[in-house]
Formats: C-alpha cells, structure tokens, sequence
C-alpha cells in the first residue's frame, strides 16, 4: 500500500473515531403500561349504554381492583401510564430525559351493571419527547 | 541524505497518525458523563389549584375537574396502600409530580446504535430523587375541602451540589377552625 493510500486510510480512521461518538447515542425508548392507547379506548366507553361484560374488550386490560361506591354502585378502577426516554450521546457528554405519566380511571357501574360515570387523568397524554435534564421541567 | 530525510519524516508523520488514531478510537469509548432526569407525572404541575375553594369545593368536583389522583412508580399500581394509590370516600387526595436527577462517568460504546456502558470511570451513580410538587386536599366527613396543602422540593445534581442546598417550600391553605400542621 502506498503512502498516500494508507494516510488517507489512517486519516478516515481518525474521522470515523471522532465522529462515532457523535452519532452512537441517539436512542429513543418508549414503554406503555397496561393499556394501549388509552383516551381511544375510554372515548369508546359510554355513560348510560356499555355494560360492564363489555368493559375488559373496550379497555384492553383487566380492572385493577374493583371498589364499592355507596350507596350500591361499583366502581372499575384502572391503570395506565406512558413513558418516553431521549437519549443523545456526544464526545465527553451524554444526555438523556426520561418523560412519564401515570394514571388511574374508575368506571362506576351501578346495580343493573350498566355505565353511570367514567374518571379519568391526563398525566400520560401528550408526552412530549425530551432529552435536555437541566432546566425546568 | 535527501532519502534518508524523507523517510525519516514520512516514519514521524505516519506514527503520529497512528497515535491519532488510537486517541480517537480511545475517546469514542471514554464519552462518559452521563447526565440523566426522570419527570413523572409533569402534568400535576399545570392544575390550577386556584379554583380549589376551602369550604366549597367537594371531592366530586376535584374529581370531575382533575380526574383521580395517580402513583408516581409502576410499581405503586400493585401496592393499593401506597401514596397516590385512590380510594373512594378518602379523606385525603395527593397528587405527586416526581423528579429525579442523575450523573455518573462511565465508558460506552455504541452497541445497536445506542451508548452501552462498558466500564465505570469512576464506579459512582449520584442521584436525587425527590417529589418536585405535591398538592394534597383533605376533606371533612362531608366531602368538602377543609385543607389544601402545597408543597415544592427541588432537585439538586448531585455531587456537586448537597441537599442543604435543596430549596423546600409547603404552603397551606385552611378553613376557619381547622388548624395547620
């Protein structure tokens, strides 16, 4: 090989140590908890018409624990929740911010089994996908 | 002599090249601080706890308004008597917005696109997790608000700052003839 040939290999090498490290650390990660797509799915739950049979299909997922609501009602208590991670790696540095909602819906249910009232949060809606730590939120 | 230069000067350059190269392909695997956070539930931060009148406001209303309170961890969902976790007829709704900040020095290399540690720099993780806000409401037999307690812990990144440099504020509203903590 000649001179030439092998500085201009040596020189690439060089780049390529150089520039690796710039572009090994961009990593996007996302885990979901127990119910995917979850306002879809309790938009579909109607007051006053779903029967509790139907609830498991609509939601996806069993209740978590199931309540008594005074004064003959029962409430349908689930969670889910959203987690989205950025994580950028550059010489020297890597940053990473790990975004997570978790949240509980009850679906009361009175006597005859039918739908009264669905209450649910919003922590997991909307994540947005992060990966500066400093700073505010 | 002329030849004897040159080659002289072509082995320096060649071998600095070769130390370059083994500099570079060390820093590709020393990119080591590692700077991390964990917001959880960021969302409790936006409610407005202005329209939370002491003696008016029912549960039902904070209920409709805010939705249930929620667990901070996956792992609060299978604890039903960890803090978050809601129960109906409750006394006493917490809402918790969680951060936590951490910074380590490890050696990664690229694995898959993403940065793996490999080895430790330094074999120390700093971290500080702590509940950014917490807003707490307590009701009376009733279901109305007789309480609402406001608190802000914040995060420090640790080592290089304590937690005496952490600033702590609580702020609690009550009713007439409910006493403070």
């Amino acid at each position: 090989m000649s001179s030439r040939s092998l500085r201009a290999v040596l020189v690439s090498l060089v780049a390529a140590g150089l520039l690796l490290p710039v572009f090994t650390g961009c990593a996007m990660q996302r885990q979901r908890i127990n119910i995917e797509n979850p306002y879809t799915r309790i938009a579909k739950v109607r007051t006053g018409e779903t029967r509790v049979e139907e609830l498991t299909a609509i939601l996806g997922t069993a209740p978590s624990s199931i309540i008594p609501v005074p004064p003959d009602k029962e409430g349908y208590v689930y969670s889910y929740g959203d987690s989205k991670t950025w994580t950028l790696g550059m010489i020297f540095l890597n940053f990473s911010k790990t975004n997570t909602g978790i949240d509980t819906a009850i679906v009361v249910v009175d006597r005859g089994g039918v739908v009264e009232k669905v209450i649910h949060g919003t922590n997991s809606k909307d994540l947005p996908w992060q990966f500066w730590p400093f700073g505010g939120e | 002599m002329l030849t004897i230069k040159s080659r002289v000067a072509g082995g320096c350059a060649r071998s600095r090249l070769v130390l370059l190269v083994a500099a570079s392909l060390v820093l590709s695997l020393a990119s080591g601080c590692v700077f991390s956070k964990q917001v959880t539930n960021a969302h409790v931060l936006e409610l407005d706890s202005s329209r939370i009148v002491v003696g008016e406001t029912t549960a039902l209303d904070v209920l409709n308004s805010w939705g249930p309170p929620a667990p901070t961890d996956p792992l609060g969902l299978l604890q039903p008597a960890s803090p978050g976790h809601f129960v109906p007829g409750s006394r006493v709704y917490r809402y918790v917005s969680k951060e936590k900040r951490c910074a380590s020095f490890l050696a990664l290399a690229p694995i898959d696109g993403a940065p793996v540690p490999v080895m430790p720099i330094l074999p120390f993780l700093w971290c500080d997790d702590q509940p950014a806000y917490v807003l707490v409401l307590e009701f009376d037999e009733g279901g109305v608000v007789k309480r609402v307690s406001k608190g802000t812990t914040q995060t420090v990144w640790r080592p290089w700052s304590s937690g005496s440099d952490r600033e702590v504020r609580i702020e609690t509203t009550a009713m007439r003839g409910v006493s403070l903590p």
